[in-house]
Parts: C-alpha cells; structure tokens; sequence
C-alpha cells in the first residue's frame, strides 16, 4: 500500500466530500472578496460596529465548510476516522511549533512579523499540514 | 468501602500518563531555564551577530519539541479508548483555535483591532493547549467519563 498513491485514490465519502466543499469554499472566496471591497471602500464613512460585523462574514461560509468535513467524517469508517484524526493532530502540532519559534524570534526582534497576516495563515498552515499528517498516518497504520 | 477502592482505582495514573507527565514536567523546566538563558544571552550578543541572535532566540523551543516527542509516544502507547479520546480532543482544539485565529485576523483587517505579529505567533500554541485541555473534557464526558 503506498500512502502516496492513496492520497489520490477518492473513496465515494471523499468524492462527495469534496463535492460538497465547492459551494462553501466558493461562497468563502465570494465573501473575502466582498467584504474586502466594502471594507476598504467605506471603512471612513461606516460605524465601527458595522464594519465589524462585515469584517465576520466570512466566518459564516467557513462554519460551512467545517460541517461538511465534519459530515465526511461521521460517514468515515473506523481506520479512515483514526487516519483524519492522526493527520490533524501532526498539522496541529508542527503549525503551533513552527508559530512558537517564528514568535520567539520576532519577540527578540530578529524577524518582523505581520500579525494580520499570521492570524489569517494559522488555519490553512494546519489544513496544509494536516494532509501530510494524513500520509503519515496512513503509513503508520498500513 | 467498595465505592472508595472504585474511585482510586479511576484517580490512579496509567504508566504512559505517569511517563508523559515526567517528560512534561523535564521539559517544561528545561524551558523556563532555557528562555531565562536565551534572555541573559541575548543581552550581551551583539545585533551584528544574526546567527548567533537567532540560535539563542529558538533555544527555549527546543524543549518543546520534546514535549511534541512525549506526547506522541504517549498516544502511541495508550489504549484505544484513550487514543480516541485525545485524538478527537486535538482535532476539535485545532478547529476552535484555527477559527478563532482567522476571526482575529478579519477584525484587524478591517482595522476593528490590531495584532502584534510577534504575540499572535507566541500565542497559538498556549490557545491550542488551553482548548485542548477544555476539548477533552468535553470529548470525555461525551464518552461518559
């Protein structure tokens, strides 16, 4: 078994997973793009309040697209859910230590870093890592 | 009599706990002595010396790693029921923490707060293990534990 190989052999649960994600992920992208549009147009003329509440609308489409992973997951069966599961806790484990050590230097002002930017990147950092977790976890447990 | 020897043998400590606690406690000292080392240092190495800056600044991460090590073999070691329970516990940590990192990201990119970069980056570690910590409670509990 190559773990590899696997990574692009879909299961039916996979193929309807990642089916399912299209309309969130684009309903995402549409939100970021809106609310980064009105934001910057009206962020002098708009009410703080406002302007916050537009500031959240893209968590909404993310909720989205955690239910569906979390209805993929239900649908998996015991190995595969042992496989996602190790997969994120490697994700989450190299992402929390790459930040500590990126925060470490930035803290002694050895590199600059962009809050902003670094708060927004947590979570694809550990969906990136989180599929090589899958690898290995896949080679771990045959 | 029989409920008190049921209750301490659940308080009793399994052997992976008992090994995973001794490693915590190892790294965790390593660390304050580390991080109060790389402080010293860092005051007497001079700003041209960017390597040597950098070197002394990761040190205090270095007993992390080992921390990442003990909990690994802790999970490894520990018996399915056990497992399950970590594992969903790190998974719905890294899904609270990766949701509440980007909601601070929108908020400051809407300029409604701001982020020091250097404290976010400090910060996601200690928020993965805060939540994890009320997780496994939950994730427990939903075990019946």
């Amino acid at each position: 078994m190559n773990p590899f190989v696997d990574m692009v052999r879909f299961t039916p649960n996979e193929k309807r997973y990642y089916r399912n994600s299209i309309a969130p992920g684009l309903a995402f992208l549409a939100a970021m793009a809106g609310v980064a549009f009105l934001v910057r147009s009206f962020r002098d003329e708009w009410h703080f309040e406002v302007l916050a509440g537009l500031a959240l609308l893209p968590v909404l489409p993310m909720v989205w697209i955690i239910k569906v992973y979390i209805d993929y997951f239900r649908d998996c069966d015991e190995w595969e859910k042992l496989i996602e599961i190790y997969g994120i806790a490697i994700g989450v484990l190299l992402v929390g230590m790459g930040y500590f050590a990126l925060g470490l230097l930035g803290l002694f002002k050895l590199v600059v870093l962009d809050g902003t930017l670094l708060a927004y990147c947590m979570l694809p950092a550990v969906m990136l890592v989180y599929s090589l977790g899958k690898v290995v976890g896949r080679w771990r447990h045959g | 009599m029989l409920s008190t020897r049921s209750v301490r043998d659940d308080d009793r400590l399994t052997p992976p706990i008992q090994r995973y606690l001794r490693w915590l406690v190892v790294s965790m000292s390593m660390y304050a002595s580390l991080l109060v080392t790389s402080l010293f240092a860092l005051r007497k190495v001079p700003d041209e010396a960017l390597l040597l800056r950098a070197a002394f600044g990761l040190l205090p991460a270095l007993p992390l790693l080992i921390l990442v090590w003990a909990f690994a073999r802790y999970i490894r070691e520990a018996d399915e029921m056990q497992r399950q329970i970590e594992l969903q516990s790190v998974a719905l940590a890294a899904m609270v923490t990766g949701i509440g990192f980007m909601v601070a990201g929108f908020l400051a990119s809407a300029g409604v707060i701001a982020l020091k970069g250097e404290l976010v980056a400090i910060l996601v570690l200690p928020a993965l293990f805060g939540s994890y910590g009320v997780a496994k409670a939950v994730v427990q509990r939903s075990y019946g534990g």
